[in-house]
Formats: structure tokens, C-alpha cells, sequence
């Protein structure tokens, strides 16, 4: 008894943490290696700054800024990709704020009232297990996924829960649209795709696992990720540009409506996206830039010797009816391809 | 009883406290979320996300729940009661170790339990490899997913319930009613049917709590069907699904509905409870009595025993291995080949590793003192008291075991994100409050029903022989009442504190910097695709639960002793 | 030394009546036991004694002292339970010290006092053993220990040899008996076995549905029944719609609302000779001219018991062992005759 209580009042002791710095509170899917150095390096510059980043995925962070927008918890929300900032931006939950490079960004890499910026390019690949294929064998172009060599071959993230695989899958039927002016085509191509769909992993390691470890030979992810686990983990991992023309997704930077220290945040906001900052990521943490105003030669070979097309996307179509779609495609579509 | 008649002052201000906390923290969020369901943004009423809700995909996903739930319950009582049972009747070597081996399910966290199912029963497992290389057959013929799957996870991690309900059920009744065996059995009985009618029926409370407890827990279960069920539908998955659409509405409404079938499937038990309820009446001493098997029986029983203790502790054992283990080494092969300690080094490298720890320890130790406080306050005035409202306080204290972690983390949010009555007009959300508060609301009914249940068996007279001999109220709830349910209750405030320490689903949405736990910390080396430190964290973890579970034990040993 | 007395206590279970109001006297050093079938309503009366509960109506009395709303804890009354109610988690000795130490004696004293009792009711040995360890008459007496040595100014016993077997409760009885004298304590005493009730008892109330029937001494009950459930509890006996008059045996005699109380030990049976209609018999004796036939046998050690049928009824006839004879055996035709002095008389309800 006595031991609860004391035991109890300790607690309350060590919660009490006597800190006067500020905190600044950041969401974030970019992983605690990078937002430590970078919170490290921001507090090295703002001594009374705590920056409190919260490791989260993307999906999580629109989450949760959607549930806390009555009291908004967190100040800078950085990662996401566009098509998320476009429904938040329309769901009120971003504060505008124009960055000092604002025009090195590409019109379609921004938004139009300032409410989110782009920061990095990711374009997506066909990747494939490089002990079970070469690149030769693996499929070139979007249409050979639908090959049946591939039936039971293919692995791919639970599309509802990867922002990654949404924009794939909507571009699919984006791409129906504008060439039949209906989606049907492209659920048809995404039901043959199901048909030859392994499983749906319901996080990107599983997906990574499973594709080390041969249950299946082909996926669909970013590229720069596919780079990172080959060089860094040293997993098995090769990957294809579809030929046809990629789809590549814009990664972003927001400052969320009604937040505590939106000073702060903006310092925060210029500080992770200057120059010298994406010149790091790049290096040492395998992003691509999406401004087009950074010297090449500071930028490491894998990405200056990368040559791709991308596929035309209209992007405003997609964040306009995604949510219709992906509810169509997780009713109507999931393992029906008659598996 | 005169104190059934009359509450005290002290009854009134513990039942204050108890309606404060069940109302707050358990109806108002649930009042939130069912506001949130019928009332979208912008409309003062509409029933149009039920509408859509039973339109679309709630008849397969209920359909699937509630079948799903169901087989768990039938899984985990077969092997959860067979267990308890051999244990029981049984003496044989490394028993004492093995009873301990069964409740290890309950010290891995759902998360990385899945990583460790794949790299044993996955399509690429070490199981699955090595039965397709023996027998020269594709792995994927034995891949668990989908229906099977989430089975399998939901048997893995619920049997222990039965284990623990019906373990302690069968030593209550073989030390008051070992007569009634005996009895059976010289009357001719065979051993078989002496089992089916006198030992089965005698443990049905048992049987009946446990599959209540399971069933609430399959239905809320959100990792398993996530993680292994493949393109199956399940309401949990419904809800999450929703929410990622950014269709609040809906996700309500799924909730709400989720919660109606749970609730109910608790009323029609409580109900089917109240019907055939056995009293044992304990007068004067009886002796320790089982049911004696034939050598053969024996020997059968026990290896079927000790092969699912095996079974039971692989995945922990995978999780240790894989901490050990290169990252990246092991793809191909069917066992690992290259090891390391770098998982450790790396993580005790990195300044801020204990940090999380402390966190989950803080955090789980306040959401069990809270638990405690309540839930013994609670059982104490449903099982003791008459009050008006009982039934009532009783259901609100089991509800949240049937109700999603993300379910019951919303709730808080829409009702914490801004000053309350129920928190004293301050903001919880973002505070260190917020995460025990979530996981006792989680954890009540484990304890409120074990405590419970503790309480029932309790002789009444033990307590009034204390005051006759002049022992006053407080006296007797010290030194005779506290003493004699303390197995029970350290067994309750055990499992709440080890479910605490790996809480993840609502941990997600609530924690912050300074809050962040074990849970969310190993996801974050799984987002770094460092499998090998999330395994090492994992490896942590469990090392904290076992010292929880011997210094558990400890305490129900000192405080008996003294 | 202390005397108890209720006045039109009641008890009321929802719209149950338990117990109607009573009066009881309780003398100074009584040993006083409530006698009655289960469920009469005599476990409830020695809970309200005990304060266990409260008492509908009525008030209760302990040396003159109200004591009605008093809480159980200051009421100074030993309770021993009819499951013992030990405490489990406790040795023998913990289990009898915990009235002492609430009491916040000095442990000096508690542990002079706690062997004293121990020795009395011979568990010195045990003093150091947990309670479920220990045989059922053994916890019986750690029970009688814990509530002696609080010196309680009132004993009660709630059934507390139910749980033993013939022998032990024979032995603890005269435990229980011998303690209790000692200390001359005033002892209210629960049971449904009229023998153990005679036995020990100074005085006896009969309780049956929440009323008292009688009270009085053993022998008052037994050989004066106040009416016709008192007479067939405490002794067994035949009732005889019939009356011994001089000389004969008047069928019908006794008026329509009374009966004749025949105790099983005062009924004289013999063999019926054919032809022989008159019986050998004593002057003390009257036959009644007719013949039974015995049912049935029961031999118990000192007593043999028949079981007749007789004049449409069953009755009850018991012989010292020493008389019975081989030819009174089930099956037999048996005389039966009376005392010609009987002259007890119940009302037929």
C-alpha cells in the first residue's frame, strides 16, 4: 500500500518536466534519423527552441491534425504528398505562408494561396527482387504487371494506407479518364492487377520483407526508398522507370492553422527547406529536391544520373475524387480479381 | 447485510468517484463519437452515414467479426482450458517453468508479434520453409492469411484468458469440491462423464467470463485482421478504413455499430450467466481432489501440453533471434546465418533510448494505479452495494473492452481537445494525463472483472467475524478484505499494467515528444525498416514484463507471509 | 456476566416476514439455545443479536443498555460461524490475536493471553499453522478460541458442530459446555438438532416461521409441550386423538381441538398371542385393546426404535436395548399400551 502510493507520487514528480524552452511540434513521416539531425541542428541556431517532431506516417499526421483541429497540437506538418495538402488545404487545416523561394518551385508543385510548398520529388518505379530477376526480365512498363508471368508474383502496401499507392492507382484511372472519359478502364486494369496481387501489406517493412524474402518478385514503391534499403540495408533490390512515363509525387511543407508558435514555424519551415538543408537530405538521406534551383554537381550521381518521362497527371482531379475512388476501388476491386 | 441497506458516507463519495470517472472518461467520448455519427459536418441530425454504412460493406465485415470472434472464442477455450487443465491434474518435469511459458502471448505487443509470426508462419517462415523443403512443396500452400489467420493470431494471444479463468476455477473447485468428484466417481461415474457432468458444469462462470472477455477483445481487435486478414473484411478495418477517406461520419457510425454488437453479445451472456449460475457454497474444509487418468491418458495429455508451450513461446523466441540478427542477412534462407550484437550497440548508442522506457513505465504504472483505484472501488460497490443504477455502472465498467483502441482514442480527443467538467476545465490532450487516462479506460474491465469475481468468491462472514470482534470498517478492508483478494487483484493490475506497457493503437493518436512509448518508439525503427532494432526494443520490452510479472508475484507472496 | 433481552424484535425481508415481533429474556450465564427447523428465522434473530443486521422493529437489550443501533464492533459479542469464517491468509495464531490487537492490546499481553486459549481448547501445538492446513474440528476450535479471548459479554454460536462428524461433536459439545461454564458467559446457542439442544442447553426458546413457540427448561420442553410442533420437535412424540381413561382406552374421547402427546418411550409394546386378548400387563399400564404392526426396526446402540402402524397413523415406540426381543421384528402384530397417568394434552393445531 505504502509502496503504491509512494511509488504513485513519484510519478507526478517526474512528470512535472521544468523545461522554458519553447516547444515546437512537428509531424512528421520522415523518420527519426533525419529529424533528429535536423531538430538538432535547428536548436544549435535557437537555443530557448525545443522542437518536439513526432515520427509518424503521413496518413497518421493528417490523422491526427484532423482530429486536433479544435485545439491544433502540432505547428509544422512536413511530408505529405500534395494530393494530402490539397484536402487539408481544403479542409481548413493549413495556415498560408509564402516561403522566400517560393517561385523556384514549379506552378504545379505549389499551392496557388500558399497554404502548402513542395520540397521533394518522388518519382515512382516498378522494383523488383534483384536475386530472382534482372532488370531485363523484370516488367518494363505498367501494362506488364497485367502479364500472367506475374500472377502471384507482385506485393504491394495496402493502397487506402499509402499515399504512394493512391497516387499510383488514381493516375491509372486518371489516365482512363482523360483517354475514355470514364474510369472504367482503368478498375478494369487495377482488377487484373488485383488478379495478379500476392497480398496488400499493411505496412512498407512487411512490404520490403516479404519482397527480400521471396514470397513475391515485383512492386510498386518510390524510388528514392528503393535506393536507400539497397544501399543502406543492403537488400536485394533492383528497379525499373516505366517507360510509358512515371508518375511522380511531390512531397510537401505545410504550417498548420491555428498553431501555438507560427513564428517559430516559419523559421522552422525556411530552415529545413534552404538550400544547404536539401543539398544534405539528398546526400544522406536519399531525397530528391523538387526545386529545380539547386546546382547539380552538389547533388550525389544517383539522382543526377537518373533520366525518366513523366506521365501527364491532372492533379486536381485526383485530389478531387480520390477519396470516391479508392472507396470504389476498396469495395468493388480488392480481391476480386478472382485470385 | 446492514450495509447493503444503507450506503455509507464513505460508499457515497467512492461512488461519486466511480460515476465521475465511468461517466467522464467512458460515456461522455462515446456521447462524442455518437454525436459525431449522426451529425456530419454542417447538419443538425442525419442518418444518412448509417444508411450508407448498411448499404455498403457493414453486413460482410459484421458477418465476418462477429464469425471470426466467434471461432477465436472456440480456439482459445479448446487450447486455453486443455492447457489449464493439464497443468491442473498433472506433476511433471519443467512444469513450474512451462505455466509461466503460457502466459507469454501476454508480453508480446500485437506489433511486432506479426513480424515474428511472418518469419515463423509467413509464406517465407522458418515453420512453412522448412515443412515445404521436407515435404517438396510450394510454401504457400500453408501461408496463414485471411480468416484462418487472424484465427490463429486471436488463439495465439487470447487462449491465455482461459488459461487464467479456468486455472483459477478449477484450484477454487477442487480445494471446496473435490467431495462432489469423489462422489461422481464412487458412484460409478466413468472418468469421462464424471469431467463432462461435474467438472464442465461447475467451471461454466469461468468459462462463460472468459469467453466474454475473448470475444470483446476479437471484436475490438484492430492488428490481427490488419496485419493478417488480408483483403478480409472486419469492422475494426471498416472503421480505420473510413477514417483514412476522411469519412468521420461513417467511421462513427461503424464504431457505434461495432460497439451495439459487442454490448449485446455481453447482455445475452450476462443474461444466459444469470440463468445457470452454480453457487458454490463452501462449508467447512475440503481437500485437494481431481479426476484420476489412466498413464497413457497422462503421457498423451502432457506432450500435447508441452508441444503447444513450445508452440506458444516460438515467436518470442524468433523476436530474440532477430535482434541478434544482421539486418538484411536473412531473406532466402530458412534459418539465419550471420549474427551481431551492433542491434544493441546502435540502440544504446542513441542518448534518448531509455527515454521512451521510462515513458511506458510511467505511463502504465499510473493508468494501474488509476485502474486499481477504480476498478476496486467499483467492484467492491457493485458486488457489495444496492444503489440505484447498478446494472448500469456495471455494463459502462465492461464496455470498454469491447470498444476499438482507436475507437476509445477519438472519443478522448474530440472530448479533451478542449476544456471539460471532467478535467477540471483544462486541455488533456497533449499532456502526460491523456495516454494512462486512455489506457485505463482500456484496462478497467480487466481488473473490475477480476476483482470482481475475487469479491464473489470472498466469504462474507470473514469480513463480519472481523467486525464482531471490533475491527472496524477500515480495520477489516486492511487486514482481512484487501489481503485475501490481493491474488486476485495483483493478477488484474498485472495483466492492466503489461497491457499498458505494450499499448499501441491509441498510443498512436495520442502521444506526443515527451510522451512518446515503447510502442511508438519500435514503430519508428520499423518506419527506418530496422527490423533489428525494433526486435531489440521487443527483447526489451519483454525483459520489463518479466520483471513486472516476478515482482507481481513477489508482492502476493511478501504480503501473504506477513 | 451479562443478561439480554429483546423486546417485539422484528424482521422483515422485502414483503417477507422472517421474524415476527418477539420478546426473549436472556439470564446472566445462560447457556440459551434457539431451537428450529431451517429456515425458521433463528440464524437471522443471532445476527441481529450479533448487529449483523438490523432489526425491523423492535429494540434489544444488554444489561439494561439499548444496544439496537449499535454497530457490531462495539457491541462486545463473540460470534463462532457455522463455516468458521476464519481468516485464510492467517496462522492460528494471527487468527486469534486479530481481536486483541484491533483492541490495540500490548503484544506482551496478546501472546499471554492468545496461549491461555490455545491451551485451553488444546491447539498449542498448532499455534503456527495457517488455518486451511488444519482438520475440521481442529479450525472449530481455532473459531471458539478467537471468539473466548476477546472475553465477549455475550457467546454466540451459529450452528457450530454441523460440519463435524457423530464423535467430534459429542467431544466438542462438551468443549464448548465446559468453556463456557468456566467463564460463565452468557451463550446463545443455534441448532436444528433437538438432542444437542437438550443436551447442553439451560434454557431453550423453539422457534418455527419467525416465531417463538416455547420457552423453557430442557425437561419443560420435552415433558410439557406448549402445543403440538414443540411436542413432535423436542421429543418425537405420538399424538392420540383418544384419552386413557380408568380402566380403558376412549377412541375419540379427548375434545375436537385437543390430542393426546405420547412420548415414543412411554408406549409398551408385546407380541400379539392368537387368541389372547388380554396382555400381562403392569398396574401402571392400560392396553388399548388394539393390535399394530410394526414397520420397521431401528437399532441406534442403548435405544431400538420401532416404527408402528396403528389406528391409521404412524407412531413412534422405543425400548432400551436391553428389553427388545427377537420376535418384535418388522412385519410383527404388536399390542400397544400406555401409561395409565398420561394426561398431556396439545391443541390440534
Amino acid at each position: 500500500m505504502k509502496l503504491t502510493f509512494s511509488i504513485f507520487l513519484s510519478f507526478i514528480f517526474l512528470s512535472c518536466n521544468p523545461s522554458n524552452k519553447t516547444p515546437l511540434v512537428v509531424y512528421s513521416p520522415h523518420g527519426k534519423d533525419m529529424l533528429q539531425e535536423f531538430a538538432k541542428r535547428f536548436e544549435k541556431t535557437h537555443p530557448d527552441v525545443d522542437v518536439q517532431w513526432l515520427d509518424m506516417g503521413s496518413q497518421d499526421a493528417y490523422d491526427r491534425i484532423r482530429t486536433e483541429k479544435e485545439n491544433p497540437q502540432a505547428d509544422v506538418w512536413w511530408g505529405a504528398p500534395s494530393t494530402m495538402f490539397i484536402r487539408a488545404a481544403k479542409e481548413s487545416l493549413l495556415a498560408a505562408y509564402k516561403p522566400t523561394w517560393a517561385d523556384d518551385v514549379a506552378p504545379e508543385n505549389k499551392s496557388a494561396h500558399d497554404f502548402w510548398y513542395g520540397t521533394f520529388a518522388t518519382p515512382e518505379v516498378i522494383a523488383f527482387n534483384s536475386r530472382l530477376l534482372s532488370a531485363a526480365q523484370a516488367p518494363k512498363d505498367w501494362d506488364d504487371l497485367l502479364d500472367p508471368r506475374w500472377k502471384g508474383k507482385i506485393i504491394l502496401r495496402y493502397p487506402l494506407a499509402s499515399g504512394t499507392l493512391r497516387i499510383i492507382f488514381s493516375s491509372i484511372i486518371a489516365r482512363s479518364v482523360k483517354a475514355y472519359g470514364t474510369g472504367k478502364e482503368g478498375f478494369e486494369w487495377l482488377q487484373r492487377l488485383d488478379a495478379n496481387t500476392e497480398a496488400y501489406t499493411p505496412d512498407p517493412t512487411q512490404m520490403y520483407l516479404r519482397l527480400a524474402r521471396e514470397e513475391a518478385e515485383v512492386t510498386l514503391w518510390d524510388m528514392p526508398d528503393i535506393v536507400f534499403q539497397a544501399e543502406i540495408n543492403h537488400y536485394p533490390f533492383g528497379y525499373n522507370f516505366p517507360k510509358s512515363g512515371t508518375v511522380s509525387l511531390t512531397d510537401g511543407i505545410a504550417i498548420v492553422r491555428g498553431c501555438k508558435h507560427e513564428k517559430l514555424a516559419e523559421e522552422f519551415y525556411e530552415f529545413v527547406t534552404s538550400k544547404e538543408s536539401l543539398i544534405l537530405q539528398a546526400r544522406k538521406f536519399y531525397r530528391i529536391p523538387a526545386r529545380g534551383d539547386i546546382p547539380r554537381d552538389s547533388l550525389p550521381s544517383w539522382i543526377t544520373s537518373t533520366h525518366f518521362t513523366s506521365m501527364p497527371i491532372d492533379w486536381s482531379l485526383i485530389s478531387q475524387h480520390e477519396s470516391e475512388w479508392m472507396e470504389k476501388w476498396d469495395a468493388e476491386v480488392k480481391g476480386k480479381g478472382n485470385r | 447485510m446492514n450495509s447493503e441497506k444503507r450506503l455509507a458516507p464513505a460508499s457515497v463519495v467512492l461512488l461519486f468517484l466511480v460515476i465521475f470517472f465511468a461517466a467522464g472518461y467512458i460515456l461522455f467520448p462515446l456521447v462524442r463519437l455518437l454525436k459525431q455519427s449522426v451529425q456530419p459536418a454542417g447538419v443538425i441530425f442525419s442518418f444518412h452515414a448509417y444508411m450508407d454504412v448498411l448499404r455498403s460493406t457493414f453486413v460482410e465485415a459484421a458477418f465476418n467479426s462477429v464469425a471470426i470472434s466467434l471461432l477465436s472464442v472456440l480456439g482459445s477455450a479448446l487450447i486455453g482450458s486443455f492447457l489449464a487443465y493439464v497443468f491442473h491434474s498433472f506433476d511433471f518435469p519443467l512444469k513450474t517453468i512451462s505455466s509461466k511459458l503460457v502466459l507469454v502471448p501476454l508480453a508480446l505487443p500485437p506489433l511486432v508479434g506479426v513480424i515474428s509470426f511472418m518469419f515463423l508462419i509467413g509464406e517465407s517462415g522458418i515453420l512453412t520453409r522448412g515443412i515445404a523443403t521436407l515435404l517438396s512443396i510450394a510454401p504457400s500452400h500453408f501461408a496463414l492469411e485471411g480468416w484462418w489467420g487472424i484465427v490463429a493470431v486471436h488463439v495465439y494471444s487470447f487462449n491465455v484468458y482461459f488459461y487464467v479463468f479456468v486455472s483459477s476455477a478449477l484450484s477454487q473447485l477442487s480445494e471446496s469440491h473435490g467431495s462432489a468428484i469423489d462422489a461422481s466417481l464412487s458412484l460409478g461415474a466413468s472418468r469421462a462423464s464424471t469431467i463432462r457432468r461435474i467438472v464442465l458444469p461447475m467451471l461454466t462462470p469461468s468459462f462463460i467470463g472468459a469467453s466474454l472477455v475473448t470475444f470483446m477483445a476479437s471484436m475490438a481487435s484492430f492488428s490481427a485482421p490488419f496485419l493478417f486478414g488480408g483483403t478480409t473484411r472486419y469492422l475494426t478495418l471498416e472503421i480505420y478504413t473510413a477514417k483514412l477517406n476522411g469519412n468521420d461520419a461513417n467511421a462513427a457510425a461503424f464504431a457505434v455499430l461495432l460497439s451495439i454488437v459487442s454490448v449485446s453479445f455481453l447482455l445475452l451472456l450476462r443474461w444466459y450467466q444469470g440463468r445457470k449460475s452454480y453457487v458454490l457454497v463452501s462449508k467447512g474444509s475440503g481437500r485437494r481432489s481431481t479426476v484420476p487418468h489412466s498413464p497413457v491418458v497422462r503421457l498423451f495429455a502432457v506432450a500435447a501440453a508441452m508441444v503447444l508451450v513450445i508452440l506458444l513461446s516460438l515467436p518470442v523466441i524468433i523476436i530474440v533471434v532477430l535482434s541478434f540478427v544482421k539486418e538484411g542477412s536473412w531473406t532466402y534462407q530458412i534459418l539465419p546465418h550471420s549474427f551481431t550484437v551492433q542491434n544493441f550497440v546502435k540502440l544504446f548508442g542513441d542518448p534518448r533510448v531509455f527515454k521512451p522506457i521510462a515513458n511506458s513505465v510511467e505511463m502504465a504504472l499510473t493508468a494501474t494505479v488509476i485502474v486499481v483505484f477504480i476498478g476496486v472501488c467499483a467492484s467492491f460497490l457493485v458486488v457489495r452495494k444496492k444503489f440505484i443504477g447498478k446494472r448500469f455502472l456495471e455494463l459502462m465498467m465492461n464496455v470498454p473492452f469491447g470498444i476499438p483502441g482507436t475507437v476509445i482514442a477519438v472519443g478522448l480527443i474530440l472530448s479533451f481537445n478542449h476544456p471539460s467538467f471532467f478535467s477540471a476545465q483544462s486541455i488533456l490532450i497533449g499532456t502526460f494525463w491523456i495516454l494512462p487516462l486512455a489506457y485505463a479506460v482500456r484496462n478497467l474491465p480487466i481488473l473490475f472483472r477480476s476483482t470482481s469475481s475475487g469479491l464473489e468468491g470472498l466469504d462474507p462472514g470473514v469480513e463480519e467475524a472481523a467486525w464482531i470482534l471490533g475491527s472496524s470498517g477500515w480495520q477489516t478492508l486492511r487486514r482481512i478484505t484487501f489481503p485475501l483478494l490481493l491474488s486476485s487483484l495483483v493478477s488484474g493490475a498485472l495483466l492492466v499494467f503489461i497491457n499498458s506497457l505494450g499499448e499501441f493503437v491509441s498510443s498512436i493518436l495520442l502521444y506526443s515528444y515527451d510522451t512518446k512509448p515503447i510502442s511508438v518508439e519500435i514503430l519508428s525503427q520499423l518506419r527506418l525498416y530496422n527490423v533489428g532494432g525494433a526486435a531489440a526494443y521487443c527483447t526489451l520490452l519483454m525483459i520489463l514484463v518479466m520483471v513486472a510479472v516476478g515482482i507481481s508475484s513477489k508482492i502476493s507472496r511478501v504480503t501473504l507471509a506477513e | 456476566m451479562a443478561e439480554l433481552s429483546l423486546r417485539s424484535i422484528s424482521k422483515s425481508f422485502g414483503q417477507l416476514q422472517a421474524i415476527a415481533p418477539l420478546d426473549l429474556e436472556i439470564h446472566s450465564g445462560d447457556f440459551f439455545s434457539l431451537l428450529g427447523p431451517s429456515g425458521c428465522g433463528k440464524t437471522t434473530l443471532l445476527r441481529i443479536i450479533a448487529g449483523l443486521e438490523q432489526p425491523s422493529g423492535g429494540s434489544l437489550f444488554l444489561n439494561q443498555e439499548d444496544i439496537t443501533k449499535l454497530l457490531p464492533q462495539k457491541r462486545n459479542i463473540g460470534l463462532v460461524f457455522q463455516n468458521y469464517a476464519l481468516f485464510p491468509h492467517m496462522t492460528v495464531f494471527q487468527n486469534v490475536a486479530y481481536g486483541l490487537e484491533v483492541l490495540r492490546q500490548s503484544k506482551n499481553e496478546i501472546r499471554k493471553k492468545v496461549e491461555s486459549v490455545l491451551e485451553k481448547v488444546r491447539l498449542n501445538g498448532k499455534r503456527d499453522v495457517r488455518v486451511p492446513n488444519l482438520s475440521g474440528g481442529e479450525q472449530q476450535r481455532v473459531a471458539l478460541a478467537r471468539a473466548l479471548v476477546v472475553e465477549p459479554r455475550v457467546l454466540l454460536f451459529d450452528e457450530p458442530l454441523s460440519n463435524l462428524d457423530h464423535a467430534l461433536r459429542l467431544e466438542t459439545r462438551g468443549v464448548i459446555k465446559q468453556l463456557q461454564k468456566e467463564a460463565g458467559i452468557t451463550s446463545i446457542y443455534v441448532t436444528h438438532d433437538q438432542g444437542e439442544a437438550l443436551a447442553i442447553s439451560d434454557r431453550i426458546a423453539v422457534m418455527d416461521r419467525g416465531i417463538i413457540l416455547q420457552t423453557g427448561t430442557p425437561e419443560e420442553l420435552y415433558f410439557s409441550p406448549a402445543n403440538r410442533f414443540v411436542a413432535s420437535f423436542v421429543g418425537r412424540a405420538n399424538f392420540f386423538t383418544a384419552e386413557i381413561c380408568k380402566g380403558g382406552f376412549a377412541i375419540n374421547f379427548v375434545g375436537e381441538e385437543e390430542l393426546l402427546v405420547v412420548l415414543p418411550e412411554e408406549i409398551y409394546i408385546e407380541r400379539k398371542v392368537k387368541g389372547e386378548t388380554k396382555s400381562t400387563l403392569g398396574s401402571d399400564l392400560v392396553s388399548t385393546n388394539a393390535c399394530g404392526r410394526i414397520i420397521d426396526v431401528q437399532f441406534s446402540g442403548a435405544i431400538v426404535e420401532y416404527l408402528i402402524e396403528f389406528l391409521d397413523q404412524k407412531i413412534r415406540a422405543t425400548r432400551s436395548s436391553g428389553t427388545h426381543k427377537a420376535e418384535l421384528c418388522a412385519g410383527a402384530e404388536v399390542m400397544i399400551s400406555l401409561p395409565h397417568n398420561i394426561s398431556r394434552k396439545v391443541s390440534r393445531e
